[in-house]
């Protein structure tokens, strides 16, 4: 019987140390638990994220970018997506903006020509709202169902909304050949 | 879980305070995880320092008081061309009276961040973009940056604001962060 009682026992405690392990293995990752905030919205309407406002206007995909007299061509499409942005109720930067594909790859803006708009340093006051375009340069195969991608912190969007809008390009091979200027970022009313 | 005890009680019995206990026990837990995040999240907020009567505040070992709050309509350029406001933004002026030890060295300086703040409770930012191509001194209470001579520890700070056309400003706020994050002085229209 004092047998029977120690071994209850020990199984017991080993049932409960493979229940503690099943939900420490089932809880969320550190980086998971602490994602962005999600604020989802759809092209031509304004999206609210915490510190900012964003609409995008137009998106569209070309071959190459034509900055000035120089063409900046690509392996694979850029995708030029115009915004409006504002600042809500302090000054704010929107310093990431990234596009996501179908395989949670993520792709940052590109760094070979300066984006004022987002990643520049812009800095925008409440009720003064810029408009501009960004490009990002993903592969062709990936250019199709994108979502865009926007913080106002550049190193760590944790715990803090990120906007998530679905780009309306559907086919990365079909993108214009030509090669598309961008919109400089500037003051609307 | 053995037998009744000598007293004849049941394990229940024998350990119905224990299990009493854990009810407010797991409640002080939480309480005690949650105020953590409390405290971290009022340390976000810092505490308002407001000025005496007579419209002088003390704090970072300085006295100050707004000597001016007015809409900024003499801009100029370089070359002392006007500065134009675009038609739908108001320009502000902000002029602190500042008044601190005398025999300050340039490393013992105290840099201050001013913002104006409206109504709705906006918060806009100085040097904006929007005023970069107009001369505006920096507004961070150096006395080097005085429009007037920084004689026996007294000059002035003078930051410049942008906002909507339209705008009430409800205050003025000066903020210490290389001295103290935890608060702000606050002046009130």
């Amino acid at each position: 019987m004092k047998l029977l009682r120690w071994l209850g026992s020990a199984v017991f405690v080993l049932a409960a140390l493979a229940a503690a392990q099943a939900v420490q293995t089932a809880e969320p990752t550190l980086n998971d638990a602490r994602r962005p905030f999600p604020v989802v919205g759809q092209v031509g309407e304004d999206v609210h994220a915490r510190t900012f406002t964003a609409r995008v206007q137009q998106v569209r995909c070309a071959a190459a970018l034509k900055i000035g007299e120089h063409v900046l061509d690509t392996q694979g499409v850029w995708i030029v997506a115009k915004l409006r942005v504002g600042a809500r109720s302090e000054p704010t930067s929107i310093a990431y903006a990234a596009a996501r594909d179908a395989a949670d790859r993520v792709f940052q803006t590109t760094d070979r020509v300066s984006l004022d708009l987002v990643t520049g340093g812009l800095t925008m006051q409440p009720g003064l709202p810029y408009e501009g375009e960004i490009a990002i340069e993903v592969p062709t195969a990936a250019a199709g169902g994108l979502i865009l991608l926007l913080a106002d912190n550049s190193i760590d969007q944790r715990l803090d909304s990120m906007t998530e809008i679905p780009l309306p390009i559907s086919d990365g091979s079909a993108c214009s050949p030509e090669p598309t200027t961008l919109l400089a970022a500037r003051a609307v009313s | 879980m053995r037998g009744p005890d000598s007293l004849g009680r049941g394990w229940w019995r024998r350990n119905v305070w224990g299990l009493v206990a854990v009810v407010p026990t797991l409640a002080l837990m939480l309480a005690a995880a949650g105020y953590s995040d409390l405290e971290f999240w009022q340390r976000g907020k810092p505490q308002v320092v407001r000025p005496a009567a007579d419209g002088v505040a003390e704090f970072a070992g300085l006295r100050m008081r707004v000597a001016e709050l007015a809409p900024a309509t003499d801009l100029k350029r370089g070359g002392d061309r006007p500065f134009v406001v675009p038609d739908n933004m108001t320009a502000w002026r902000v002029v602190l009276d500042v008044e601190g030890p005398t025999d300050l060295g340039p490393d013992e300086v105290v840099y201050c961040d001013i913002s104006i703040e409206d109504t709705a409770g906006n918060r806009y930012g100085d040097q904006p973009r929007e005023l970069s191509s107009a001369r505006t001194p920096l507004g961070n209470c150096n006395p080097e940056n005085s429009p007037v001579p920084a004689g026996s520890g007294r000059y002035q700070t003078v930051a410049h604001f942008v906002t909507p056309r339209g705008v009430e400003i409800a205050a003025v706020r000066v903020f210490f962060g290389g001295v103290d994050q935890t608060r702000y002085v606050r002046f009130d229209r």
